[in-house]
């Protein structure tokens, strides 16, 4: 399994938790970066402002993106990562509680990769993380590694 | 009776020469009686040229002297013969001046001479012709003179009426055009066809508070002044009716417009060359009734197209309100979607973490609590799941095509059986079963009716589950018949509200949201569903699609969502 980073876009704490725990119910040992809002986000994937210093060359493998989120929302994230140049190829799953159709369709359209809802059932959310673990992390070659 | 002019000079000489020569009884023997009968043919034949309504005139055609005329021609002239025999035809006016200009080079002519009549003020036209003639060796011009002045005026008021109802239809069809502008027009063809030098025409306004006076000179613009009704003087006692109206006084004519006995407008001319005439007062008095249906048919077009506008403005204004209150609803929904699971989730999650992490440690008790925790927050979520489902359908427009239903049915019993193996229930399916409704909608019917059908038979031994279709021709009816626990008529009509259930929790699950969710699909579609049941026996549910046509823009619809990961 690559190593490569996870970013994780979430603004629940909760969610974060147990977003967390499926992982690593999953055995994915990935590191994990946490950012709170849409702008953060972008800061974290543009190195900007408090993440000036990262470097763009070293992006997340995948990036799990809440789709309601303070200041800019996932849609509008999706849209700015699809937008530039380093980040347009890296796989983008939704992860949302939303099922509403424009919500899917919007993120299809903006080229997402995947769209996982967030089910109230803890243990199908765990397998649905060990799916996408599967498929993005061990199938799915990342464009970096490719 | 007998005039030197009207014979020549020979004639004249041999005449005396035979009277004077010959003596009484040679003249009684020989020339009396052919002279006398020779005087009374000229008697007669004078008598014949005063009595006919032609003017004739002799000009001797050296200087034109007139040399005789007939009593006509006095009546023409309006002068007595004495007067006239002797005077000169050039020298009674220009016309005449130019016509023996014309004599004397050998020209023939006829003219029209018009002019208003000195004492009755009326005019009137006459005809003259010329013609050279030559008597006793010496050259006269005969005139004729016809008064042409009634056929003249005939003409005339043919020619007016002609212009009059050009102008009114001229009028009527000007497209948008303002009320200034219509009066306007039938103020300077007022003053045109009467030949006034001038008009003015006051409108009162609908609510009786304005007056509009507009005023013409010929050949100017026309202006007008809006004041309040009541003070404009003596002109407007004509409009109240105070005033002697409807007859021309002088040079003016005041006509009023009215409507029933109101009078609504006056129209005032002055200054016509002549007297006002019945003609002139018939034709404005038309003009002026014309003009006022018009002026109403723009009042009402106004009005309409105002109460149109208002209207419209009042729909725009519900229809923002009604948007503004979707957008809101939207808003909430989604908010319900995202929001209302996230803390569920959290207790789900936890109390999952709670058990697997330190479920040694912990009493059986607890862990039983905790399971409860946890299908109460899944519960919830379903409720919450099937509530946005309900919500999302009324909000959703039908995209109808035609499919099988007979298909989609046992598409929806695979997947059934698929989640709850272990049963054997006997599911007879009519085959070819084809509608023309919304699919992914008519999958969600039949995934609540086969779905309330397969857990209420869940009890029973030998579980039966039919769909078949029953047509009278005119609609299908399609029936789902279970032999499950049924349930009581008495209730039948709560089926279909939302949260209602008839059965408990504990005996079968459920939100009590499916069925409403189903009936709200089949009222979209246009048809009807109902239930028949009896409690142990089982129940059957009847609906129909509305109407079996197909639309003509009629497409299917990919209900299957592509999702590449999962």
């Amino acid at each position: 399994m690559t190593k490569g980073t996870i970013l994780l876009v979430e603004d629940n704490r909760d969610d974060e938790l147990l977003t967390l725990r499926a992982f690593s119910k999953n055995r994915i040992a990935n590191p994990i970066a946490v950012v709170r809002d849409g702008e953060e986000a972008l800061d974290y994937l543009f190195a900007r402002g408090s993440f000036a210093e990262r470097d763009t060359q070293d992006q997340p493998t995948i990036i799990l993106l809440d789709l309601k989120l303070p200041k800019l929302n996932g849609h509008e994230v999706l849209k700015a990562i699809r937008e530039e140049e380093t980040t347009k190829l890296i796989p983008v799953i939704i992860l949302t509680t939303s099922l509403e159709d424009e919500d899917v369709i919007r993120s299809y359209e903006l080229g997402a990769n995947s769209y996982i809802r967030k089910p109230v059932d803890f243990s199908e959310f765990v397998s649905a993380v060990q799916m996408l673990g599967t498929y993005w992390l061990l199938l799915n070659k990342s464009p970096q590694s490719r | 009776m007998r005039r030197r002019s009207e014979i020549s000079n020979d004639e004249q000489s041999a005449l005396r020469e035979r009277i004077l020569g010959f003596g009484e009884a040679s003249f009684r023997k020989s020339y009396y009686p052919e002279l006398r009968v020779r005087l009374l043919e000229l008697e007669r034949f004078r008598f014949t040229l005063d009595q006919i309504n032609v003017g004739i005139m002799i000009l001797d055609s050296r200087d034109g002297t007139i040399v005789d005329l007939n009593e006509e021609t006095c009546t023409i002239l309006g002068g007595r013969r004495e007067e006239l025999i002797g005077a000169k035809f050039q020298n009674s006016s220009e016309v005449t001046a130019r016509m023996y200009e014309k004599m004397r080079r050998g020209e023939e002519e006829v003219a029209i001479y018009e002019e208003i009549h000195q004492s009755t003020g009326s005019p009137y036209s006459v005809e003259i012709t010329t013609h050279q003639a030559t008597f006793g060796g010496e050259e006269y011009q005969i005139v004729i003179i016809r008064d042409i002045t009634s056929q003249r005026s005939a003409e005339q008021a043919l020619i007016r009426t002609r212009d009059l109802f050009e102008a009114i239809i001229r009028i009527s069809h000007m497209q948008d055009a303002s009320e200034k502008s219509i009066l306007s027009s039938a103020l300077m063809i007022a003053v045109s066809i009467t030949q006034s030098s001038g008009g003015m025409c006051g409108v009162i306004s609908p609510d009786k508070r304005l007056f509009t006076i507009y005023y013409y000179q010929n050949g100017g613009e026309v202006a007008y002044t809006i004041s309040p009704f009541g003070k404009n003087g003596p002109w407007e006692s004509i409009i109240r009716g105070d005033e002697w109206i409807g007859q021309p006084i002088g040079k003016r004519l005041d006509l009023p417009i009215m409507e029933g006995d109101q009078i609504v407008a006056i129209i005032t001319l002055t200054e016509k060359k002549g007297r006002y005439t019945d003609l002139d007062i018939r034709q404005i008095t038309y003009l002026g009734n014309a003009l006022w249906q018009i002026i109403l048919r723009h009042r009402a077009e106004d009005g309409l197209l105002r109460l149109n506008e208002e209207l419209e403005g009042r729909v725009e204004r519900r229809t923002r309100e009604l948007e503004a209150a979707n957008r809101e609803l939207e808003a909430f929904t989604y908010s319900v979607s995202h929001d209302l699971r996230t803390p569920l989730r959290a207790v789900d999650g936890f109390s999952l973490a709670l058990m697997e992490d330190f479920g040694e440690t912990l009493p059986a008790e607890a862990e039983q609590y905790l399971k409860r925790i946890r299908l109460a927050s899944q519960r919830m979520g379903d409720l919450i799941d099937d509530l946005l489902l309900l919500s999302r359908i009324s909000r959703t427009e039908l995209s109808r095509g035609t499919f099988s239903l007979s298909d989609l049915a046992m598409e929806v019993v695979a997947e059934i059986e698929l989640n709850n193996p272990g049963r054997s229930v006997a599911i007879t399916i009519e085959e070819n079963m084809v509608v023309s409704a919304d699919r992914r909608m008519i999958r969600i019917v039949l995934e609540n009716l086969f779905g309330n059908a397969w857990k209420f038979t869940l009890k029973k031994e030998k579980a039966d589950i039919t769909f078949r279709s029953r047509s009278d021709g005119i609609t299908t009816t399609y029936i789902i018949s279970d032999n499950g626990a049924g349930f009581d008529m008495t209730y039948a009509r709560k089926l279909f509200i939302p949260f209602s259930r008839l059965h408990t929790s504990e005996e079968f699950s459920g939100t009590g949201i499916g069925l409403a969710t189903v009936s709200r699909i089949i009222q979209k579609h246009g048809g009807s569903i109902r239930a028949e049941g009896v409690p142990g026996m089982g129940a059957t549910f009847y609906f129909t699609l509305g109407s079996n046509r197909k639309y003509p823009e009629e497409r299917t619809r990919d209900d299957e969502r592509n999702n590449p990961a999962c």
